[in-house]
């Protein structure tokens, strides 16, 4: 298990002023590599998992050089898969805690993406091509 | 992968007929599959869940090839065994004898 952080924001309405207020967070998780990720997967997204496996998908994106911030969508789904934490309730929870709206936010939760997905591709002894 | 490919190889040299039902081993979701296979090799709990997939994957692939090509050899073996009960070896003079039409003896 690795452990490592997430950008996360909570979105507030501060009553003196009556405006929102956006705070930037971090989340703190816990990268799962093994099979049990491979059963998230298949369990959330069947979809996607009749198709490819979750390690040949991030390896297929990567190579492809489609991690960015139009696929943010499917690359929360495989990110979902992999992470624990107290956090993390459900898929419709874990996409509500990153603003996809905010480019800048995006743009860093995109770069956290590509960090976290070559850790996971990185982490094997042998690669997939074995 | 070349290990998933070597062993669909020797799948079909154990089980020639089994080829074409190939297709319906597929419908099981990968990781029960996966998880069955664990069980079949004793595979502990705690490596399972440290192991990264694609380490275990391969894991798998390597201790299935290693137990088909030990099958292949078997049923080489037993081929062999049956062969030898019609075939025999005989003296170069034996032949010559048999070709000559004086019989085995």
């Amino acid at each position: 298990m690795i452990k490592t952080t997430l950008p996360t924001f909570e979105t507030s309405l501060d009553e003196k002023t009556k405006k929102l207020v956006t705070v930037d967070k971090e989340i703190v998780v816990t990268i799962d590599t093994s099979l049990f990720a491979e059963q998230r997967w298949e369990a959330n997204f069947p979809h996607n998992a009749k198709n490819e496996t979750l390690f040949a998908y991030i390896e297929r994106m990567r190579d492809e050089g489609k991690i960015d911030a139009v696929h943010v969508l499917s690359h929360l789904k495989a990110l979902y898969c992999f992470l624990e934490g107290d956090d993390i309730a459900d898929f419709k929870s874990f996409c509500q805690l990153f603003n996809t709206v905010d480019g800048k936010r995006l743009a860093l939760l995109v770069e956290k993406i590509k960090v976290v997905f070559e850790i996971i591709l990185d982490s094997a002894t042998t690669d997939s091509k074995n | 992968m070349a290990h998933s490919q070597a062993l669909l190889r020797l799948y079909d040299k154990l089980n020639p007929n089994g080829r074409n039902n190939r297709k319906n081993d597929l419908i099981v979701p990968r990781f029960i599959t996966l998880m069955a296979k664990c069980v079949e090799h004793k595979i502990p709990d705690v490596f399972i869940a440290r192991t990264h997939f694609t380490d275990l994957y391969v894991l798998l692939l390597s201790l299935d090839i290693t137990n088909i090509k030990m099958q292949l050899k078997q049923k080489s073996k037993r081929a062999q065994a049956d062969r030898n009960v019609n075939v025999r070896d005989i003296s170069q003079a034996d032949a010559v004898k048999f070709l000559k039409g004086g019989g085995n003896g």
